[in-house]
């Protein structure tokens, strides 16, 4: 009788001690779901403008590139919000090579901070992870975002940049001295520019390679043609692979061929290595994006009055002036643990004038109709060589061919060519990645 | 006193709390994993995984990034174990002798353990700073700048950085546990040698190495078993970097998972663990045969 007294005594210590630790394990949901539910509260509560002093503060969560934390717009924009409605804002900022995936991590693993600010498009953060956004700016968000910002008809992301253009950012003084006009409209004026450059002692084509990403500029810019339309079809079905598209293989092979005029260090260096040896002419260009104007002009806002962008191209007789569709937008993850006061904020930042703060100093056409914003030098260069050239406008090669397509990294078999993998393997071997990926997607035809 | 009886059931009850915790919080994750590795499950589709046999383990033995992993994860397994295992021996045999400061050049080659992998990954990835990183300004200062490398970019030099801030690092507990080792050898057969004329070579190989078996095999088992799961030394300083030159298998299946292919992931994770309990099973038995009692 004493004995089963006993078992049963310490059968129960035993079920409370499991229970306590259970329970202590699941109270931080807990008070975080009560955190959420007041911070919703007072959102709603807030959302007829009530004055900032009627609602209870919460601090919201942004997550982005470290770089992009950096950006003097956004701190600016931020400090409005902030002011305009005592919420507070918390940039929680990664290393830009590992910032993506760690966003994903944190979301799949329900970490994820209340929004953050990323690349824009389904192939980066999936719209599965995200919450759907409205608000006056969704409306006027122009047909060319949209398709990247949205699916099926439903906003998931706010597109947070002007749009600028891709291209080949040169040093003028260079050209001039190696006599080679611009725009290089084909293959063979840019090799045989790429030769003069050459001649005349600077490096001709700097590739800040350890960023990785940049060694597909080439093609993203100067290689559009590299998908026709009927392979385009038949990649997406599955029925073509890469090393079956002649035009595609052929622009590897050229891509290769300018190696004796990039950079030696190509693998080792990031786009910041390259900014004074443009500024002073030791490098000829840097295929980029003109983006770098800002950071350009403050390096030397002298010598930047040397440089200019102009459209680039691989091919024998196409050329495009390619508009950059893969900037910065903000997405609300379905974890977010404030989402109403996330989604307010972006409201906020997404208004004109906020929109125009949270921008500077970068510069470009609008993304939504209606916003007043300025142009760049570089930009402003871009637009008269395509007029005056009658050069036509596109967006990159993956997003003017395959908007919804999701390649996996498609930038890999371009860093692999780069590092010496035979051409067959490196697009045979992105094949796989990719086919898996859609596999897994359940694409159709995969 | 109890009876035996009695005394069983307490155990038992005393043991349930903690196997129950062990499960919910071990057992019962590893077993879904080890399900998940034969399904599709992603983020794509989160709520609906569905079984597809073999594909993930295909898929992985497909992957090129895959066998680059598995290549790396060996190179860096083998050259640390061997670095670490002869050159904490070294040490230990220094350490064991009657040395001035000896206790202070223990806890020097012991400190490093204390701190956390990523963190010595921030602190060495300064130090291999090409441009300003002490240990090029100290190449260049002494007239060595041929040497001067670009240590983590390099692809014949990072895989060989990450092994050497891995050496330095961790080579402390090696050490500890051959002076340990050393340390059991009773003083009584040293001196019976010597009485034999038995010199410091034959001393060496007849006496501490097989007497010291015991250590080694130990050792031999944790850098194993460490080298293979290696990952904070090379997320923090490579992150698997330049163009997948240093990826390892921990940094493949991070970098899987966070893509979102779940299944895949557990997939990768299973294969290890299976092939990391074979590789330590086989060499545990390979060790215990060269092992001698005393």
């Amino acid at each position: 009788m004493r004995h089963s007294r006993l078992k049963s005594t310490a059968a129960i210590l035993a079920f409370v001690i499991l229970m306590g630790i259970l329970a202590a394990c699941g109270n931080g949901n807990k008070a975080d779901e009560n955190a959420g539910d007041t911070g919703s509260q007072a959102s709603n509560a807030g959302a007829s403008a009530s004055p900032a002093s009627a609602k209870k503060p919460v601090e919201l969560v942004l997550s982005t590139f470290n770089s992009w934390g950096e950006s003097v717009g956004l701190k600016n924009a931020l400090a409005a919000y902030e002011k305009a409605t005592g919420n507070k804002v918390r940039l929680d900022v990664y290393p830009d090579d590992q910032f993506i995936n760690i966003l994903k991590t944190k979301m799949s693993t329900d970490d994820a901070p209340d929004l953050f600010q990323a690349n824009v498009g389904d192939g980066y953060i999936p719209f599965t992870f995200l919450e759907p956004l409205s608000g006056p700016w969704a409306d006027k968000m122009i047909d060319s975002v949209k398709q990247f910002a949205a699916k099926d008809g439903q906003v998931y992301e706010a597109y947070a940049t002007p749009l600028g253009y891709f291209g080949a950012i040169y040093n003028k003084k260079v050209f001039e001295k190696a006599g080679v006009k611009v725009p290089m409209m084909n293959y063979a004026e840019l090799t045989a520019g790429l030769e003069k450059i050459k001649q005349t002692g600077a490096t001709p084509l700097f590739i800040p390679g350890k960023e990785g990403w940049t060694y597909q500029m080439l093609q993203a810019v100067g290689g559009v043609y590299t998908f026709p339309d009927e392979d385009v079809e038949k990649i997406v079905k599955n029925e073509e692979k890469p090393n079956d598209v002649k035009e595609l293989v052929e622009f590897a092979n050229r891509m290769l061929a300018l190696k004796p005029y990039i950079n030696d260090n190509h693998m080792t260096v990031q786009i910041p290595d390259g900014y004074q040896g443009l500024l002073d002419g030791k490098y000829g260009m840097m295929v980029l994006g003109d983006w770098l104007y800002a950071d350009l002009a403050k390096t030397d806002p002298e010598k930047v009055k040397d440089l200019g962008m102009m459209p680039i191209t691989l091919g024998d007789d196409y050329i495009s002036g390619v508009v950059n569709l893969s900037g910065r937008a903000f997405g609300v993850p379905s974890n977010s643990k404030h989402k109403e006061e996330a989604k307010e904020l972006i409201n906020f930042l997404m208004e004109p004038d906020n929109f125009k703060i949270m921008v500077a100093p970068d510069q470009g056409a609008s993304p939504y109709e209606g916003y007043a914003t300025d142009q760049n030098p570089f930009q402003q260069e871009m637009q008269q060589l395509t007029t005056a050239n009658q050069i036509p406008i596109t967006l990159d090669v993956f997003r003017q061919h395959f908007p919804t397509f999701n390649f996996s990294d498609s930038g890999k078999p371009f860093r692999d060519i780069f590092a010496d993998k035979p051409i067959d393997k490196a697009f045979d071997d992105w094949y796989k990645d990719y086919a898996q990926l859609n596999r897994t997607i359940k694409t159709p035809g995969w | 006193m109890l009876s035996k009886g009695v005394s069983k059931q307490y155990t038992i009850l005393f043991v349930l709390p903690a196997f129950l915790l062990f499960s919910l919080f071990f057992i019962i994750p590893n077993l879904s994993g080890f399900a998940m590795a034969f399904t599709d499950w992603s983020s794509y589709y989160p709520l609906k995984p569905a079984f597809n046999g073999w594909t993930n383990f295909v898929d992985l033995f497909q992957s090129s990034i895959f066998s680059i992993s598995i290549k790396n994860t060996l190179i860096f397994t083998i050259l640390t174990t061997s670095v670490k295992i002869v050159v904490g021996f070294l040490l230990a045999i220094i350490l064991n002798n009657q040395i001035k400061l000896k206790h202070l050049y223990r806890t020097i080659i012991f400190s490093p353990i204390v701190f956390n992998p990523l963190v010595i990954a921030f602190v060495f990835s300064a130090l291999y700073q090409p441009e300003f990183g002490p240990i090029n300004v100290f190449l260049r200062s002494v007239g060595l700048g041929f040497l001067a490398q670009e240590w983590l970019t390099d692809l014949r030099f990072a895989m060989l950085s990450i092994c050497a801030m891995d050496v330095w690092a961790s080579i402390g507990i090696t050490v500890v546990i051959f002076l340990t080792g050393l340390q059991s050898v009773p003083q009584e057969y040293y001196e019976a040698a010597t009485v034999d004329g038995a010199g410091s070579f034959r001393r060496f190989f007849n006496i501490t190495l097989p007497l010291t078996m015991p250590a080694i095999t130990i050792n031999f088992i944790l850098c194993l078993i460490g080298g293979a799961k290696v990952f904070g030394q090379v997320f923090g300083l490579t992150n698997g970097g330049p163009n997948d030159a240093t990826q390892v298998y921990g940094t493949f299946i991070f970098k899987s998972f966070s893509t979102g292919l779940y299944g895949y992931s557990a997939a990768a994770g299973l294969l290890f663990t299976v092939v990391i309990s074979l590789v330590s099973f086989i060499t545990l038995g390979l060790f215990r045969k060269l092992e001698v009692e005393y």
